[in-house]
């Protein structure tokens, strides 16, 4: 499979001065590994098995709201290939706020397209129910009572009322920002709701929790 | 004498030169009066090679997982691209599934696919029986593995689509190409309604289709005689297959129950009937029509106005629906299995 790679192009901020923005996924503060055991509280401990989301529709605002900068490019990650590098296609100057959709929109999801971020071997396809899963996360917690002690989220669906890509507005205050997955997980009840696997109100909540956890 | 002769072999020589020139063209065609396929062309333009191509990958169990199935075993061309007798139907290792295998035809006017129309694509249609575990349960890699390794598969897919690296959007629009070239307008219906010389109903037919006006067309509407339609029909609840239909996708109860009103072309041959073919027989139909009660979950269609069919009159109506077979689309030879060259 080919990796997907951003290739959006950017230059600097008069404030800022980052020539390209990052991406990265925390636990506890540091990267987040896959498959690596974190004790979250005492005697409690998680890992990670799989994490994979697309981001989507990118717009730099400056100071008075204006747009900078949009690409409407699908962009996929996956915690396997670690941090992903956001490159901007020409120079912006003062940027202040960054907005993008957690997830896809609903043309990005029935366009059939199934070409690169959109290939059904990333899978995030969902074939029962055209679209495609916006956030998807696999793992284990020795606290969740269930057979396997694990949790497994295909958090996804476009249509209304439980849409669920979600739009993230970040001030921007430097050249990465993160999402901080042990601060959604300690917000997100695991022993109660372990498994989200269709769209729905479920699935809408868990997102609209989820998209306040991404940072600069 | 020799006239009549001379006529017989000018038209044998004719339909061989129309049947070999053929190859040579993509079968779909835009019947007369018709409206704009819903299909997008433009995203995977008519070719005849990877028409072709789809055609034998259409016909091949190398599609799945232990190579006992292909698309044609629930889809067979005689029986109007559906699994004849199997009011739902096995995949690998004799799996039942929950649903009717559809019958196939005219699909470039569809807008969404399956009972439930949870696939809006006819491209990415066939990702699910590939990959679902009561059908094929393939995974896309294993396919595209047994692709690249294939002496038949890996030049063909390089020849049509210029490339050795087989990607899922090949796979599908190969399978497309022959998917969407199903096009079924030729039966008395059609030839009577373009008005062809020669072709009328019968008066039994013709009774058939008053009352199919009456009681039918308001679900059953358009060129494809349904398709595009989700309605409740008052068919209960089977608690073994806990189906609930249209429901599934949209997560609205006011869509439980609700399924997929099909398309009526080919009837005759497609049985058993329902999404679940609970009937086995086109009278079975009519007769739960027929029979419909206030408290039996009902379209509003159907609600305002319940069909009053007599014996006679589902004779008649059945009548009508036979004129709806279009045998040169059931046999044409272009559709059959031909292995590539």
């Amino acid at each position: 499979m080919t990796k997907l790679i951003l290739s959006l192009f950017i230059a600097t901020s008069s404030f800022l001065s980052f020539s390209q923005l990052n991406f990265q996924c925390n636990f506890q503060r540091d990267p987040l590994k896959l498959d690596s055991i974190y004790e979250v509280n005492k005697g409690e401990f998680l890992s990670v098995k799989e994490l994979k989301f697309y981001f989507s529709d990118f717009l730099f605002y400056n100071e008075k709201g204006e747009v900078l900068y949009h690409s409407d490019t699908l962009i996929f990650y996956d915690l396997e290939e670690g941090s992903r590098r956001l490159l901007l296609s020409e120079a912006l100057v003062g940027v202040n706020k960054i907005e993008f959709l957690l997830g896809l929109d609903s043309a990005k999801n029935v366009s059939g397209a199934l070409e690169g971020p959109y290939d059904p071997l990333l899978g995030m396809y969902w074939a029962w129910n055209t679209g495609y899963i916006n956030f998807k996360l696999k793992g284990t917690a020795n606290w969740i009572s269930n057979l396997k002690n694990d949790f497994e989220f295909h958090i996804g669906g476009y249509r209304a009322p439980y849409g669920a890509s979600q739009k993230c507005i970040l001030i921007a205050k430097g050249s990465t920002f993160y999402l901080d997955l042990d601060a959604f997980l300690q917000s997100w009840n695991l022993q109660e709701i372990n498994h989200l696997m269709v769209p729905g109100e479920k699935a809408y909540l868990f997102s609209q929790e989820l998209v306040k956890h991404f940072h600069f | 004498m020799l006239k009549r002769h001379l006529f017989f072999f000018l038209l044998s020589f004719s339909l061989l030169a129309l049947t070999f020139s053929t190859l040579d063209t993509h079968p779909f065609y835009q019947p007369q009066n018709w409206p704009k396929p819903s299909y997008n062309f433009k995203g995977n333009p008519l070719d005849v090679e990877k028409f072709k191509l789809g055609r034998a990958l259409f016909y091949d169990p190398i599609l799945s997982r232990d190579s006992s199935i292909s698309c044609s075993t629930c889809h067979l061309q005689y029986t109007a691209f559906t699994h004849v007798d199997h009011p739902t139907s096995h995949g690998i290792e004799g799996r039942i599934g929950k649903r009717n295998s559809p019958s196939l035809a005219n699909l470039a006017w569809r807008n969404d696919f399956h009972w439930d129309g949870g696939v809006l694509n006819l491209n990415s249609q066939a990702i699910n029986p590939i990959t679902h575990h009561d059908e094929m349960d393939m995974t896309l890699d294993e396919v595209l593995r047994r692709l690249d390794h294939s002496p038949i598969y890996a030049p063909a897919f390089e020849k049509t689509f210029g490339t050795k690296d087989i990607r899922p959007f090949h796979l599908v629009k190969a399978l497309a190409q022959y998917t969407v070239a199903l096009v079924s307008a030729n039966a008395k219906y059609d030839k009577v309604m373009r008005k062809e010389e020669g072709v009328q109903f019968s008066e039994q037919e013709l009774k058939g289709y008053n009352l199919f006006k009456q009681n039918c067309i308001s679900c059953h509407s358009g060129p494809t005689l349904g398709g595009d339609l989700f309605k409740a029909n008052g068919l209960s609840l089977d608690p073994e297959l806990n189906d609930f239909g249209r429901m599934t996708i949209t997560g609205k109860t006011k869509d439980s129950l609700l399924f997929r009103v099909p398309s009526l072309r080919n009837i005759e041959y497609s049985f058993p009937y329902m999404h679940d073919g609970r009937y086995k027989k086109l009278k079975d139909v009519l007769d739960h029509y027929a029979h419909l009660e206030d408290h039996q979950v009902l379209s509003k269609e159907l609600k305002r106005k319940k069909p009053n069919l007599s014996s006679n009159d589902q004779k008649d109506l059945i009548a009508f629906l036979k004129t709806l077979s279009d045998k040169q689309f059931l046999f044409d030879e272009r559709f059959k299995y031909a292995p590539l060259k």
